[in-house]
């Protein structure tokens, strides 16, 4: 079960680190197109790996286990209020970022020429980027309240 | 070597590569303005400590969240509430957004090379400095302090260098 945890984690950094590169390629004056691309299908594939990992350990051990300790323990808002949060504002991530590759896939070319395209994905991988940070430090905060 | 040592020390690595990538930087960057164009050359090394720095980055970043998991598999829970933690989370995350920021060129050089230079410093002293006692806004309070007074020094090296 440690293993789900780990690659919960692990995986999700990957998704947070694949946004960015999406954030930073469309920042560029020359947009290098291909790599952006792929970090974008890297970062939905990783949200949908960490959402399935993170659903398995929340249903086998944080529900069972560790939820009735945080919400007996001295930090109980740990639970009611970010993991409360981090479990519905996680669901617009993979949502957005498939959203970002299939906008990326479908624009192609045009997105080098058409600048208010490229400022709308752009919004959009700051969003996503945005929302992964803050799930991480909720999942930290959730993770020291036990 | 035990896996927390491993940790901790890829962690610090991490770190090293972002310390001396900030500072590098600052350095090249100051030599490249001495005659008032960045050539190919100097560009090429800029690019370079640009890429130290994103490995310096990644390294830290996946490295202190497997220090993160260490802990609460070791029943270390209380360390995350720790305030050092919370100060490096906020300051890596400030390292993060200054380099977006820097690209999108939506903030002034000055205070970017600033907010890299005393940011990257301040990872390093706090990871170091385990027997710091200060809350979380003290510690923010200080960083920010010298984020300006870094910016003022930063400013007066280059004009300093620049005329000699």
């Amino acid at each position: 079960m440690q293993t789900l945890l780990l690659t919960h984690i692990f995986i999700g950094l990957c998704g947070i680190v694949a946004s960015y590169i999406v954030l930073m390629g469309l920042l560029k004056k020359e947009v290098f197109l291909r790599r952006v691309k792929t970090a974008a299908f890297f970062a939905f594939l990783a949200y949908l790996i960490t959402w399935i990992t993170g659903g398995g350990y929340y249903l086998n051990i944080y529900g069972p286990i560790i939820k009735p300790l945080i919400n007996k323990g001295e930090y109980p808002w740990a639970h009611s209020f970010f993991m409360e949060t981090k479990e519905h504002i996680f669901l617009f991530l993979p949502i957005i970022s498939f959203v970002i590759w299939l906008a990326l896939i479908s624009s192609n070319e045009h997105i080098i020429k058409n600048d208010s395209l490229r400022r709308s994905i752009m919004l959009l991988a700051a969003l996503s980027f945005a929302i992964s940070v803050a799930v991480a430090l909720f999942g930290v905060v959730v993770s020291g309240a036990k | 070597m035990d896996i927390h040592t491993f940790l901790i020390v890829t962690h610090i690595i991490g770190a090293v590569l972002g310390v001396g990538g900030t500072t590098f930087a600052e350095i090249f960057y100051l030599k490249a303005l001495k005659d008032g164009v960045i050539d190919p050359m100097e560009s090429d090394w800029l690019r370079t400590v640009s890429a130290v720095l994103r490995v310096g980055t990644v390294i830290i970043l996946f490295s202190g969240f497997a220090l993160v998991f260490w802990n609460v598999i070791n029943g270390n829970s209380e360390y995350l509430y720790n305030t050092r933690l919370w100060a490096k989370l906020s300051i890596t995350i400030i390292i993060v957004v200054n380099a977006l920021l820097l690209h999108a060129r939506a903030i002034p050089l000055w205070l970017g090379f600033s907010l890299s230079f005393t940011s990257w410093y301040a990872a390093l002293i706090l990871g170091i400095w385990s027997g710091l006692n200060a809350s979380f806004v003290q510690i923010m309070l200080y960083y920010v302090g010298f984020v300006i007074i870094m910016g003022f020094v930063l400013d007066f090296i280059k004009k300093i260098y620049l005329k000699s």
